[in-house]
C-alpha cells in the first residue's frame, strides 16, 4: 500500500509494524515494516510517543499530537532533528471490540515549525527594539486585531496589560475620531495599503487628548499574504498647534490684507478719477493739467505699492502668485521696461541688444520684476556706473541679467536677500529707504513662472541679479 | 474727448462708494451719458425694475453691502428682461473667477479714459 501521508499500523503490545508506508520510512529515516518497535527506534528516541500509545492501546481514546519533537540519529550516529503532527487511533479487526494495535498516521511539519519559531525570535527582537523606541509601537494580527503594544504605550494611555489590546486601543483614541478612525482602518486591512492618520489619544498622565500621527504597514510572507501590520504613533501634538495657529494667522492676515487693498484702493479710484476728469474738462489750463496728472500718477505709484504688499505676503505665506501667461517677445517687454526707466532714472539704464526671444511668461511680471532689480540697482550701485540689461536663452530657460558696479553684497546677506522683509546690512545701514519686499517679489514672481532668482557680488565683477525662467512658463514640471 | 454729448444712453453704475459713484456719475455725464446710481446690488435691481428705460451698460462694483456684485449679476441673468445688459466690472479685486458673465472687468484705480473708452463701445 502506497500514500503520500506517511502511515503505520502497529500491532501488539510490542507495536510490530504490519504496515509502515514510504512516506512514513522516508521520514523516520529507516525501514520498519515487519520490526517491532524497539527495533526500529532507540528507547531514548521514543520516550516521547510510548506513553500515548500505550494509552491509546489501553484506554481506546485516540490521541491528536501537534509539533512533537523526533529526534532521529541517521546512520552516521547525527541526531536529526524534526517534528511532527501525529494522530494515534485504536486498530481493531473484522468489527471486534478488542483493541489489535495502533493506526498511526504522521504529518512532518519540520518547516512549520522552524518558520514559527524563528518569527517568535523575530518578533522578540522587534518587541525589545520597540521598547526602547521613544514612539508608541503596535502590532496587530492578519486581521488587524491589536495584539501587542510596546511599553510607551502603556506608560502614555494608562491602559492595563490585563486589558485586550483591542479594548486599550479603542479607549485611547479621542471619541471624536473613533468611527473615522474605524473606517479607515478596516480599508486598510482590505487593501493592505500604508495605513497613516492623525489620531488623538488621551494622555492618562495629563488627561488631555494629544495628536499623534500613526502609520501602519503590513508584514507579508513570501506569498504575498499579509502576516501581521506593525505600527507607530509619534506625538505631534505641539507641531500641530503651530502649524493651526499659523495656518489662523495666515488666514487672518490673508482677510486683512486683502481687506486693506481693497479699502485704500477704492479712494485711490475716486481721487484718480476726478484728477483725471479736471484734465479732460480743463486742457486749455496748464498748470491744472499739470497738478492733476502728478495727482493721477501718485495714485498710480501707491495703487503699485498696494500691489507690491498684497504679492509679498502671498509669497511669504508660501502661495504663489496668480500670473497670466501669454505669448509675448522677451526683447519687447525689455525694450517697453526699460524706456520708463530711462525716463525716470537717465541714459545709464542700458539693454544690450539679443535675438528675439518668444515664449509664454506674465509680461506684466517680467516688467515688474525688472523694474525692482533696476530701481534697487540704482539704489545701492555705484551712482555714475551704468546699469545693464542682457538677455541670455539656453535649450529651456531664458535669463534676464542686471548688472551694476558698486559695493558688493556679503556672501551674508546674500543668503537671505530673497526673503521677505529682509534688509542687507548695507541697505540697513544706507540712506536709501526700503520695506524689503522688492527681491521678495523678484522671487515670487519667478517661482510663480517655473523659475528662480539669484545673484552674484563680488568687489571685481560687481553684483548682478538673474531671473531664470522657462521658455514657456505654461509648462511647469 | 469722446464726442457723445448728443446721446441719451443710460449708463446704471452700481458703487457703494459716494465718491468713486459721483465721480463716475460727473464723469459719464460730461461725455452726454444719462446716469443712474445705486449703492449696492439690490439698490441696482430696484432701479432698473423702477426704470422704464433699459440702460446700455452697468458698471459694477463687486465688494458692497446688502448685495454684492456677484449676487447682483446671478439675479439680473434670472430677468429675462435686464439679462442682456452689458455688464462692466469695476472692483480692485476682480479678477477672470470672480467676472464671468460680464463683458470684462477694469481693475480700480483706472485710467477715467480706458473706462470711458469701454463704455462708449457698448453706448454708440
Amino acid at each position: 500500500m502506497q500514500a503520500p501521508v506517511p502511515l503505520a499500523i502497529l500491532k501488539g503490545p510490542e507495536y510490530f509494524f504490519t504496515l509502515s508506508n514510504l512516506p512514513y520510512e522516508t521520514l523516520i529515516g529507516r525501514s520498519a515494516m515487519g520490526k517491532n518497535l524497539l527495533e526500529v527506534f532507540k528507547t531514548e528516541e521514543i520516550i516521547n510517543m510510548t506513553p500515548h500509545l500505550d494509552a491509546v492501546y489501553k484506554t481506546g481514546v485516540p490521541y491528536i499530537g501537534k509539533d512533537i519533537q523526533l529526534n532521529l540519529a541517521n546512520e552516521d550516529g547525527d541526531i536529526q532533528y524534526k517534528w511532527i503532527d501525529v494522530a494515534y487511533h485504536p486498530f481493531r479487526e473484522n468489527d471486534e471490540e478488542e483493541i489489535k494495535g495502533i493506526f498511526a498516521v504522521f504529518q512532518d511539519v519540520t518547516d512549520r515549525v522552524i518558520a514559527k519559531r524563528l518569527m517568535a525570535k523575530s518578533e522578540e527582537k522587534f518587541r525589545q527594539l520597540a521598547n526602547t523606541l521613544p514612539q508608541m509601537v503596535w502590532t496587530t494580527t492578519a486581521d488587524g486585531t491589536f495584539d501587542w503594544f510596546n511599553d510607551i504605550w502603556f506608560k502614555y494611555t494608562g491602559s492595563s496589560r490585563l486589558q485586550s489590546a483591542n479594548q486599550s486601543w479603542l479607549r485611547a483614541i479621542h471619541p471624536e475620531e473613533a468611527e473615522d478612525v474605524k473606517t479607515s482602518w478596516i480599508t486598510a486591512i482590505n487593501t493592505g495599503s500604508l495605513y497613516s492618520k492623525k489620531i488623538r489619544f488621551k494622555s492618562a498622565k495629563s488627561g488631555e487628548y494629544r495628536w499623534h500621527m500613526v502609520q501602519g504597514a503590513s508584514i507579508k510572507n513570501e506569498y504575498g499574504e499579509i502576516e501581521k501590520w506593525t505600527g507607530s504613533c509619534t506625538d505631534i501634538h505641539d507641531q500641530t498647534l503651530i502649524v493651526e495657529m499659523l495656518e489662523l494667522e495666515r488666514d487672518v492676515r490673508e482677510r486683512f490684507v486683502n481687506a486693506l487693498t481693497h479699502d485704500l484702493r477704492t479712494p485711490l479710484a475716486a481721487a484718480k478719477i476726478s484728477a483725471q476728469l479736471l484734465v479732460r474738462n480743463m486742457p486749455d489750463q496748464p498748470l491744472l493739467v499739470k497738478v492733476a496728472n502728478r495727482i493721477s500718477s501718485n495714485m498710480d505709484r501707491a495703487d503699485k505699492m498696494i500691489q507690491d504688499i498684497l504679492d509679498a505676503s502671498r509669497i511669504k505665506a508660501g502661495e504663489k502668485v496668480s500670473l497670466d501667461f501669454e505669448p509675448c517677445e522677451l526683447n519687447d517687454i525689455m525694450k517697453n521696461t526699460v524706456e520708463d526707466l530711462v525716463n525716470i532714472h537717465g541714459e545709464r539704464i542700458i539693454l544690450k541688444d539679443y535675438e528675439k526671444i518668444n515664449g509664454h511668461w506674465d509680461p506684466t511680471a517680467i516688467k515688474r520684476m525688472t523694474e525692482n532689480l533696476v530701481n534697487n540697482a540704482v539704489k545701492y550701485g555705484a551712482p555714475d556706473k551704468p546699469i545693464t540689461l542682457s538677455l541670455a536663452k539656453n535649450k529651456e530657460n531664458v535669463e534676464i541679467n542686471i548688472h551694476n558696479q558698486g559695493n558688493p553684497i556679503s556672501d551674508k546677506d546674500q543668503k537671505g536677500i530673497f526673503e521677505a522683509y529682509h534688509r542687507s546690512a548695507s541697505a540697513r545701514n544706507g540712506i536709501q529707504k526700503g520695506w524689503g519686499i522688492g527681491l521678495t517679489l523678484v522671487r515670487g514672481f519667478a517661482e510663480a513662472h517655473g523659475g528662480h532668482a539669484n545673484v552674484t557680488s563680488s568687489a571685481k565683477e560687481g553684483t548682478t541679479f538673474s531671473i531664470i525662467i522657462p521658455q514657456d512658463s505654461r509648462i511647469q514640471l | 474727448m469722446i464726442d457723445t454729448k448728443n446721446k441719451k444712453c443710460t449708463v446704471l453704475v452700481v458703487e457703494d462708494d459716494k465718491d468713486v459713484r459721483e465721480s463716475m456719475k460727473d464723469a459719464l455725464e460730461l461725455e452726454g451719458y444719462q446716469v443712474k446710481t445705486a449703492s449696492n446690488g439690490m439698490e441696482g435691481l430696484a432701479t432698473l425694475k423702477e426704470s422704464d428705460k433699459i440702460p446700455c451698460l452697468i458698471l459694477l462694483d463687486i465688494l458692497m453691502p446688502v448685495m454684492g456684485g456677484r449676487e447682483f449679476m446671478d439675479n439680473l441673468k434670472k430677468d429675462s428682461a435686464l439679462s442682456e445688459i452689458p455688464v462692466l466690472i469695476h472692483s480692485s479685486i476682480a479678477n477672470k473667477d470672480n467676472t464671468t458673465g460680464s463683458i470684462g472687468f477694469i481693475k480700480k484705480p483706472a485710467d477715467l479714459l480706458m473706462i470711458l473708452q469701454t463704455i462708449k463701445t457698448y453706448c454708440v
